[in-house]
């Protein structure tokens, strides 16, 4: 029976049974010896040894003697701790097999301190060389279903990062990650609580956890964030988080990714079980799928998000695109032409053209502080206005400052809007204008073959609230005459060495090229610019200049 | 994708959850979702009956996990039977049988509920 059997502990309980039932012994004990460990440990311990199944002692292998069957205690007290010294056993029998030493069985004197008889030794010295070979091969047989063991454990780690990466792939749902992370770590590892932290926009957050209780800092994540080690025992922290110790955390896990860090925190295993290098390394992987994932979903986000912002610019530039004018007005006897290029979708420039009754002719140009979508909003207001008053034949300057002060109070203090509008009268060919902190447009006097600079007007719109009344200027069109308005894109533009294109550049142009057509004369303009700055604008551009023509 | 459905029985005062097919990653918010949804309706004693259950991962094992404290504090508890060998090795792998019950029989378990010290 005891050479059959697999199961060392039935081998060793059997043979110290057998031993002290035959020979009356009334304490014996076996010792055995770990290789691996290089120590020996009490298999087992019957009667009054006072020594505890488990208990371990080194035992340095190459100085256990094994030459003889049969050891006295004091031929070996050197390799023997003092437990064992105490606890009266006597007679040491080898036990080894014929390459294995296994350790030793340890009986007390018989009851009634007599000695052994020879026999009984020889009987005993028998038993023990066949329990070795049995006890041997259980060994064996135990060490094989160990490594069995883990190696099942880790075919069920594979298993489970298999698993997991395959749902993770097909996911974009980040709370149902989440949960599949948060079943799979419980599972896999036995644990009731963790946690799993991560910076999120910026600020760390715990993402998914289990069985926590109480709040934890930001400060304390951050700390937990910028942990140096792997992974880490609470235990060996110097001052451990009262968040990690009131929640029984037992262990941190870093995972990084580039420059991006989360951390995994798990409380013990439900069964108390420790944590092994192979469950760190475990847990890296698992932390570092999770991460990789979760990071995956942001970027899916922030893209899906990206893709629908530049559809709702582009129907932004649509509708901008229809607060300019399209067809220009053009009555006689004026040629108009106008651009608009922003440098962004939609931008802050903008220039308008407008007939009220056939008796007047508007004029407008305006640029709104910052470009983008801001700057288009006001832009529209600005038009939106512009469009309710033109038909109104009112005085334009008082105008002016009303429209200052319905800007200044739709704005931040930070939002301005310089404006130019001017009013041609049709049936006398007078043409009022006021300016309201624009770049003076530049006007061509045919007549006098000189320029003049349009700066009668007032503050820009939407600084301050209209204290100083605005004031028009007026001039008298004929034949000939040009009149050129643009934004600062034109004008400040920039070219390699810092210089702006600058408004007499607009001007010495105008000198040369006044006999051409409005179209050509804007061409040329533009091409100036545009060779000027290598094609570099750093803001919208915009012009709108009319020619008179014969009267 | 996994096959995995439950069918859900009532004897006395236990619900019984009869688990078909594969319990994964994919498939474990179903068992999530019956055993909230017990909680939510007082429904504490629960035996889960594995004899259709071909396949087990650690996700699925996660779920037992995550509500066995949960269920106990309120008296209850959730017992596990009938198991398929590669099931059990999976639980027994992951040191689950140090916390759970895990009987042969669903009515050992039902008999356990009403005799909790036999």
């Amino acid at each position: 029976m005891l050479i059959e059997s697999h199961d060392p502990n039935f081998v060793v309980n059997n043979l110290l049974l057998i031993v002290m039932g035959k020979l009356l012994t009334p304490k014996a004990a076996i010792l055995l010896r770990d290789e691996k460990n290089a120590d020996m440990y009490v298999a087992s311990s019957k009667g009054r040894t006072g020594l505890d199944t488990n208990t371990r002692f080194q035992c340095p292998p190459d100085i256990c003697p094994i030459d003889k069957p049969i050891y006295e205690i004091d031929e070996i007290s050197n390799i023997m701790p003092e437990q064992v010294q105490q606890s009266g056993l006597k007679l040491f029998f080898t036990i080894r097999t014929s390459t294995e030493h296994l350790g030793y069985l340890c009986i007390a004197p018989k009851i009634g301190k007599g000695e052994y008889p020879a026999e009984e030794l020889n009987f005993i010295e028998n038993l023990v060389i066949i329990s070795a070979v049995a006890l041997s091969n259980s060994m064996l047989v135990s060490r094989l279903k160990a490594a069995n063991r883990e190696l099942d454990q880790k075919v069920q780690e594979l298993n489970t990062l298999f698993d997991i990466s395959r749902e993770f792939n097909s996911m974009v749902d980040r709370s149902q990650m989440l949960n599949v992370f948060r079943f799979t770590l419980m599972g896999q590892m036995f644990v009731r609580r963790f946690f799993f932290l991560m910076r999120l926009e910026g600020k760390p957050q715990i993402v998914t956890q289990h069985g926590l209780k109480g709040q934890v800092s930001p400060e304390v994540k951050g700390d937990l964030l910028n942990m140096e080690t792997e992974y880490i025992e609470v235990s060996q922290m110097e001052n451990p988080p009262e968040f990690l110790t009131q929640n029984e955390i037992f262990a941190l896990v870093r995972v990084s990714f580039q420059d991006e860090r989360a951390v995994l925190g798990i409380s013990k295993r439900a069964n108390n079980a420790a944590y092994t290098q192979s469950d760190y390394s475990f847990l890296i992987s698992l932390g570092n799928l999770a991460f990789l994932s979760i990071q995956k979903t942001f970027l899916l986000e922030s893209r899906i998000e990206k893709e629908r912002m530049e559809e709702e610019l582009t129907i932004a530039r649509t509708i901008q695109n229809m607060l300019f004018p399209s067809p220009i007005p053009k009555p006689k006897p004026f040629d108009i032409a106008a651009i608009n290029v922003p440098s962004r979708q939609v931008g802050g420039d903008y220039y308008d053209v407008l007939c009220a009754d056939d008796k007047q002719l508007y004029l407008a140009i305006a640029d709104v502080t910052g470009k983008g979508i801001p700057a288009s909003l006001l832009m529209a207001n600005l038009q939106a206005m512009l469009h309710v008053l033109s038909p109104l034949d009112l005085d334009l300057a008082a105008t002016t400052g009303k429209i200052n002060n319905i800007i200044f109070k739709n704005t931040p203090s930070d939002k301005f809007i310089s404006f130019f509008w001017g009013r041609i009268e049709l049936s006398s060919m007078s043409f009022e204008y006021c300016n309201a902190g624009h770049n003076p447009p530049v006007y061509w006097n045919a007549g006098k073959k000189k320029i003049e600079l349009l700066s009668s007007g007032g503050m820009l719109l939407g600084a301050l609230e209209t204290m100083m009344p605005y004031e028009s200027g007026t001039i008298d069109l004929h034949e000939g005459d040009i009149v050129i308005m643009f934004t600062d894109g034109i004008s400040e533009a920039m070219n390699e060495d810092d210089r702006e294109f600058g408004e007499e550049r607009i001007a010495e142009l105008l000198d040369e090229y006044h006999d051409k057509t409005a179209a050509e004369i804007q061409r040329i303009i533009l091409d100036e610019v545009k060779a000027f700055c290598k094609g570099n604008y750093g803001d919208d551009i915009t012009m709108l200049l009319f020619k008179v023509g014969p009267l | 994708m996994s096959q995995f459905d439950i069918y859900q029985r009532q004897y006395q005062s236990v619900e019984i959850l009869e688990l078909n097919g594969e319990l994964d990653a994919h498939t474990a918010p179903v068992l999530e979702q019956h055993i909230t949804q017990l909680i939510k309706n007082e429904k504490y004693k629960i035996v889960v009956n594995f004899s259709s259950l071909d396949y087990i991962s650690s996700a699925g094992l996660g779920v037992f996990m995550a509500y066995i404290e949960d269920l106990r504090e309120r008296g209850g508890d959730i017992k596990l039977t009938n198991m398929k060998e590669n099931v059990f090795n999976v639980f027994d792998l992951l040191g689950f049988p140090t916390l759970y019950d895990i009987l042969d029989e669903e009515s050992q378990a039902i008999s356990r509920f009403n005799n909790p010290t036999t």
